[in-house]
């Protein structure tokens, strides 16, 4: 019966693939983590990108978890044998802890929840000036880069309104992921030298030579140039500041180098190391820097004074390095390398744990290496939900909708008291979420996890459309029952155009939503409009026509 | 009855003036013509989750000393009990959190919101024209549907006035509208539009003599229709523990309400004195 009618034929075709989308991820039995990204300098046989990983040295991997504890024990240079793909892989560890590649959970299904349902935070970054359209998609590029540097899953960067940029990250959040990626990355390397002021006058030596400095009534008289305090002067092609001008000392600030002469940042083991100090951790990797900016620490260095510290010798300044305005790391400087070109300053930190150590070297070099943003974000809204609080919603949300199905139907029984009537309208009702989750699926599937999103106010647009949904089968129903005076032909096509319509005006309503896609309602207006979209073509002429069987009205 | 008004007609009429009144009365006092949620002024808004009820008072007083003002209340829902807390001005979650750790609340599971009043009145501008272009396009498609001035303007009108009647009514009860809140003034429109449109089919090429008969099949279709839709977003607003879900209900249920006699009485009275004098010329 089903077979002879179009209309059911659609809706039961559609259902099945529908079916397919939703639960296919769940079928093809893979479980675990897979290759997210491999280092370019892995020693690794048999890795490839989306393999996944089910066992590292004996340990059985289910989960990301179960991947990073076995990693962590991993030392450096150490032979590690791994199951890829079903097949056995191996590598050798570059350093501690990291074998090379980083992995990233498999993705078990097609219905992927916003992160007010499975818990994660939205952060929304303005620009701190007005900037163009094309430096806004620079700033966001720029973001990607980090994101996918820092090894960063299930982040998604999109624009709202003209310029501001929303970023939303499910799972496990902090604000530190947040602070990193809105870091403007403005990175400086500045010689530091301590000038002592004896009655106001002082010398150091500046470019190789000596030079006199002394306070003014409103300044500093920098080699019988006058400059005010804080101002940065360009003294024989070096960027010059003066600060902390007190009555005793005066600090010189000459720019040696700054992020647009970092040629490479360097993530090997040979150029980059770990390892406990004190009570932490110190660490450390190198950068590579312009031959400009090499010439330009030559000239400041040579003919610098020098000091003992230990038993080294070292210049009496000191090469510090700035990332937004903080200093990072004071470096000193051996005073063998006076008039040396450097090209390959090393940056240094130290955390209290392993694990903030390693994560602080990561940040810095994907900030570098992502290079600056074009302009200083501020942080102007931020939500934050927990996976618990999340998940609450999802569950109550399950329920809320059981208790209105049950409810429409009490009250449609009670109005038709006939059961041929009740059974097809639930039917139809729950098709038509079946439906939407289907297609919402078939997007993800489609665009590989760049698809339909369902948030909140996607749900509440499904809760929308089963109210309505179970109104048009109401309206439908009375229309083809109660006209015993025409034709069924007639009645079907009065009830179609209300329906008709009632689906235009619908659409019409929910459009500039859609078009000017504020924030969170998007998802509402277009679940909305899909929902009737589907429910006009295939599920209210499908439910016609088991009305039209079921009370043997043709 | 022919060629007059129902008396009954007065008491849509009357509704639709004391919203008008109630509205122009809020935008005097305070400056906005509703009660806006700080989605859509700025604030910041915390959800914790507790095992019992608490005695908010003192929270309040010691968040209130401390950040000028502040909203703590018992919220509950079918997942237990929580409470909320709301502050005017957009200060850090994180510190309001550690605020409440020292008052003694045991803070495991929470959500946050926070948004700044530039924002706040941005995302304002933009929904309030999101829903003014909203309800032009569909004004504009009902009367490509009709192709006839007075119908078009009995549903534009039901609807129009059913949206100011509801925001009156949610001002009166407190009740904050939030970006979600005009997500729900978008589906009343869709929802006045359907029973109205149910109406006006079905009236719209009968007799006069046949109009009684008509109008009480199309409103025992739109009492259906009010009573499942009503239930449902009841049952939503009782048990969700969304605040965004639980904005949407309330909006929802008030506006069903007053769709009674915005359709069934101001618009129906409307469509039958057009049938009659359609007739008589």
């Amino acid at each position: 019966m089903i077979l002879k009618d179009v209309r059911l034929l659609v809706l039961a075709v559609l259902l099945g693939i529908s079916l397919y989308f939703i639960i296919s991820p769940l079928l093809s039995g893979r479980v675990g983590v897979v290759v997210a990204k491999i280092d370019s300098n892995a020693k690794c046989n048999n890795i490839r990108l989306d393999f996944a990983i089910t066992q590292v040295s004996a340990t059985q991997i289910k989960n990301l978890d179960d991947f990073h504890k076995s990693v962590l024990n991993i030392k450096g240079d150490e032979f590690v044998s791994l199951i890829a793909d079903g097949l056995p892989a191996n590598c050798v560890a570059l350093e501690d802890g990291n074998i090379g590649f980083t992995v990233a959970g498999v993705k078990k299904e097609n219905l992927v929840f916003g992160i007010d349902i499975q818990g994660g935070s939205r952060v929304l970054l303005k620009p701190k000036r007005t900037i163009t359209k094309s430096l806004i998609d620079d700033t966001i590029s720029v973001l990607t880069t980090r994101i996918n540097l820092y090894g960063l899953r299930d982040l998604r960067i999109y624009t709202i309104g003209e310029n501001l940029i929303q970023i939303e990250m499910g799972g496990a959040t902090s604000e530190e992921i947040v602070n990193f990626l809105s870091r403007q990355g403005k990175f400086e390397g500045k010689l530091e030298q301590t000038v002592k002021l004896k009655d106001a006058v002082g010398s150091l030596t500046f470019a190789g030579k000596s030079i006199s400095i002394g306070l003014s009534k409103d300044g500093v008289i920098f080699d019988n140039e006058q400059h005010k305090f804080g101002e940065l002067f360009t003294k024989d092609g070096i960027t010059v500041e003066i600060k902390n001008v007190t009555n005793e000392t005066i600090e010189i600030l000459s720019t040696v180098f700054t992020g647009k002469d970092i040629v490479a940042v360097f993530t090997d083991p040979q150029n980059s190391y770990l390892a406990p100090v004190g009570n932490g951790y110190e660490f450390s990797f190198a950068i590579q820097t312009s031959q400009e900016s090499a010439e330009r620490f030559a000239k400041l260095t040579r003919n610098q004074p020098i000091r003992l510290g230990g038993s080294e010798r070292y210049l009496e300044p000191v090469l510090v390095l700035f990332l937004d305005e903080d200093q990072v790391t004071s470096l000193n400087i051996v005073a063998s390398l006076a008039g040396q070109s450097l090209t390959k300053p090393t940056l240094q930190g130290f955390r209290e744990t392993r694990e903030a150590a390693l994560n602080e070297r990561l940040q810095l070099q994907s900030v570098l290496k992502s290079g600056s943003l074009p302009v200083e974000l501020e942080i102007i809204k931020t939500d934050v939900v927990t996976q618990t609080a999340g998940r609450a919603l999802l569950s109550s949300t399950i329920y809320v909708v059981i208790a209105a199905a049950i409810i429409v139907s009490i009250v449609i029984l009670f109005r038709y008291r006939d059961f041929k009537i009740v059974v097809p309208m639930l039917i139809i009702s729950f098709s038509e979420i079946l439906l939407i989750l289907g297609f919402a699926a078939f997007t993800q599937s489609a665009t590989k996890g760049a698809g339909w999103v369902l948030d909140v106010p996607a749900i509440a647009g499904l809760i929308a459309i089963i109210g309505t949904g179970v109104n048009q089968l109401i309206i439908i129903t009375d229309q083809m029952l109660q006209e015993k005076e025409t034709t069924v032909r007639q009645r079907h096509k009065a009830a179609m155009a209300i329906i008709f319509n009632s689906a235009s005006i619908v659409i019409a309503a929910m459009l500039p939503l859609v078009i000017a896609g504020v924030g969170a309602l998007k998802g509402f207006a277009i679940t909305t409009i899909i929902g009737v979209l589907i429910a006009i073509s295939i599920t209210r002429p499908a439910y016609t026509s088991i009305l039209e069987k079921v009370k043997q009205l043709s | 009855m022919s060629g007059r008004f129902p008396k009954l007609v007065l008491l849509p009429i009357l509704i639709f003036l004391l919203s008008l009144a109630i509205l122009l009365s809020n935008f005097i006092r305070t400056g906005d013509f509703i009660l806006r949620d700080i989605d859509l002024k700025g604030g910041t808004l915390i959800n914790i989750e507790t095992p019992a009820p608490f005695d908010t008072s003192k929270i309040e007083q010691a968040l209130a000393a401390k950040y000028g003002s502040a909203f703590v209340s018992n919220v509950q829902s079918i997942r237990g009990y929580g409470i909320e807390i709301q502050v005017d001005k957009d200060v850090g979650v994180n510190g309001v959190i550690s605020d409440l750790k020292n008052l003694g609340v045991a803070v495991n599971s929470f959500s946050s919101e926070s948004i700044g009043s530039f924002l706040g009145n941005l995302f304002f501008e933009q929904v309030v024209s999101i829903l003014s272009i909203g309800f032009v396009l569909m004004s504009i498609v009902i009367f490509i549907i009709y192709r006839n001035l007075i119908t078009s303007f009995g549903i534009v009108f039901a609807s129009l006035a059913n949206i100011l009647t509801t925001l009156a009514i949610t001002s009166l009860l407190g009740i904050k509208i939030s970006f979600a809140g005009f997500a729900a003034l978008l589906m009343l429109i869709a929802y006045t539009v359907d029973t109205n449109i149910v109406l006006t089919n079905q009236v719209l090429k009968t007799t006069p003599e046949n109009f009684r008969k008509q109008y009480r099949r199309a409103l025992s279709t739109g009492l259906t229709l009010i009573s499942t839709i009503t239930l449902t977003m009841l049952i939503v607003l009782l048990l969700s523990p969304s605040k965004l879900l639980v904005n949407v209900s309330q909006i929802l249920v008030i506006g069903f309400i007053f769709d009674l006699p915005y359709t069934w009485i101001l618009n129906s009275s409307l469509l039958e004195w057009w049938v009659r004098r359609r007739h008589h010329t």
